[in-house]
């Protein structure tokens, strides 16, 4: 029955010209542009990850960034000091990294809202001190570099730097489809609704027979799922892994990215389209001004996030609202 | 056996004595109302019921098993509640509400790849519930709704459950005399219809006369009266606190 609107994918069509667009980048771009929307695509798909957590469970998440690098510092390690290869260093990270995110899991899905959001900061905080301070094993601040992988069967380490880029390109758009195609499957999933209704109300939730714990637990497990795999290709399409990444501020851009295109409403489309325009703004007004950029996106920010409904501010009296 | 037992069930708040040794029996279908003044520990009683608060001391049988602390989503097959103060999903739609329920019930919660709208049964339970009061009101989400609507949806969510008994707290709280009578009329239809044992808070007396057959009456955390509406509310005891 059509009674909900469903989200995503309306118009196959359009879906279709932009993959193919993306597609052809290669052909038509320069390598810069190659990398440029490589990387663009993978902070797409760190913000629909993100996205599972905040959008859809309502978790205020500060330690995602900690993941997401932890994810591409082990794929690192891998490639470059024990010299594995492509595939089986990036099943590594995940393995790791969702490993990791199980076992902080079970103590953070104890807590919610701020506490949440501070416990969460407390343990990326970790992380990033962590890879800082073991700099014989990950670089420190001079970061990791990361060897030319041996990608399955292809010929990759002898291959110019430019068709690599291109080649992980596709690798990542084909992945990218498959987690674009995955969040719309749980955006009118069962799943979903469950996890919207625990970002709504937690304490209802626990009295409609759903174990809030667990279900938190599950959105965790497969937001760092997602958002490992993005931080195993952004290592390798970067070439290098540097520290700041794990910062917590690539958590709070996530969270920006995500309110700025209104995920919480649409979770594919809304989160696309809030990570593109950031990431596209941010890298021009660097550019323009790059004394002031920071000071530019944060009026932006502020602009843009006064005119919707469903900004910051609506957010914190949504939050707010479930505590009292 | 009753379907459930309450046995010296204790919880205090430091000095509060919220609940204080209550212990009763509910036999199965019977419609029972929980009347008291405010601050009696009405609401406290129902919490401990429903597993939102563990008590300090005393038992909680349903049908013979112990079901003392356990977690609320534990217990929604047995037991499950509606809020003196509407508690909802409030982002999502007024179907997805009940449907979020109805999916819960059936253990289909877990389900990735599985689309929500296809499940036409799930679907036609929702619809069926929410079609006597809600029919114009599926689409928008509850947060713009007037009270009563909220505090229907608010029922409904708990019926969704299906349980043996249910636990309504206050009803009927903020709703006008003119609609409280076909409120009622079909809250207890439908309670008819799925033969649930009821017991609910109420405030208004002709609800707890017309509608319940027995009534428990709380004063200070204690259970002071337990008995027909008519003659229990005509005793000077309970006239002197209610």
């Amino acid at each position: 029955m059509g009674i909900q609107k469903s989200y995503g994918f309306p118009r196959s069509i359009y879906v279709l010209v932009i993959v193919i667009a993306l597609l052809l980048v290669p052909n038509f771009l320069s390598y810069f542009y190659t990398r440029f929307i490589a990387l663009l695509l993978l902070t797409i798909g760190c913000a629909l990850a993100y996205n599972i957590i905040f959008g859809f469970t309502g978790l205020f998440s500060l330690g995602h960034g900690a993941f997401f690098g932890l994810s591409g510092y082990v794929f690192a390690i891998c490639i470059s000091r024990f010299h594995i290869s492509f595939e089986v260093s990036m099943m590594a990270s995940v393995l790791i990294t969702v490993g990791v995110a199980t076992i902080l899991g079970v103590v953070l899905v104890r807590v919610r809202d701020i506490y949440f959001a501070f416990l969460t900061l407390g343990f990326g905080w970790l992380f990033y001190t962590l890879i800082l301070k073991l700099h014989y094993i990950t670089g420190g601040t001079d970061g990791l570099y990361i060897r030319t992988p041996q990608i399955l069967w292809f010929n990759t380490t002898t291959m110019p730097l430019k068709d690599l880029t291109i080649f992980l390109y596709y690798f990542i758009i084909f992945l990218l489809i498959i987690f674009a195609w995955f969040i719309y499957r749980l955006n009118n999933s069962p799943l979903g609704l469950t996890f919207k209704a625990i970002r709504d109300n937690p304490d209802r939730a626990e009295f409609i027979g759903i174990n809030v714990k667990k279900y938190k637990l599950y959105a965790l497990v497969i937001s760092t799922f997602w958002l490992s795999i993005m931080g195993a290709l952004y290592a390798s399409v970067m070439g290098i892994m540097t520290p700041t990444v794990l910062h917590y501020s690539f958590s709070l851009e996530l969270a920006v990215m995500v309110l700025l295109g209104g995920g919480m409403l649409s979770p594919l489309w809304g989160t696309i389209l809030g990570a593109g325009v950031y990431y596209i703004l941010k890298y021009y007004l660097s550019m323009v001004a790059p004394a002031f950029w920071n000071m530019l996106v944060g009026i932006l920010i502020c602009v843009i996030i006064f005119g919707f409904r469903e900004g910051i501010v609506g957010r914190i009296r949504f939050i707010s609202k479930k505590e009292g | 056996m009753s379907l459930l037992q309450v046995e010296n069930l204790k919880k205090y708040f430091g000095e509060v004595h919220a609940v204080d040794g209550v212990s009763f029996e509910i036999s199965r279908g019977e419609a029972v109302s929980l009347v008291g003044p405010n601050g009696a520990g009405k609401t406290t009683l129902i919490n401990l019921l429903s597993g939102k608060y563990e008590p300090d001391e005393g038992k909680i049988l349903f049908e013979g098993e112990n079901i003392t602390g356990k977690a609320p989503y534990l217990l929604t097959d047995k037991l499950s509640r509606s809020f003196q103060i509407v508690s909802l999903f409030d982002n999502l739609t007024t179907l997805d509400n009940v449907r979020c329920g109805i999916f819960s019930r059936e253990g289909k919660s877990k389900k990735i790849f599985y689309f929500i709208d296809k499940d036409a049964d799930v679907t036609k339970e929702a619809l069926d519930i929410l079609r006597p009061v809600l029919f114009d009101k599926m689409k928008i989400s509850p947060a713009n709704m007037p009270h009563p609507f909220r505090k229907w949806l608010d029922v409904c969510v708990a019926i969704t459950m299906r349980p043996k008994l249910i636990l309504l707290d206050e009803p009927t709280s903020g709703i006008s005399k003119f609609e409280k009578e076909e409120y009622m009329e079909q809250l207890m239809s439908i309670i008819k219809r799925q033969k649930v044992t009821l017991l609910m808070v109420e405030h208004d007396i002709d609800v707890v006369i017309k509608y319940t057959s027995r009534v428990l009456v709380m004063d200070k955390g204690k259970l002071i009266a337990d008995g027909k509406p008519n003659e229990v509310l005509a005793s000077e005891e309970v006239k002197s606190v209610w």
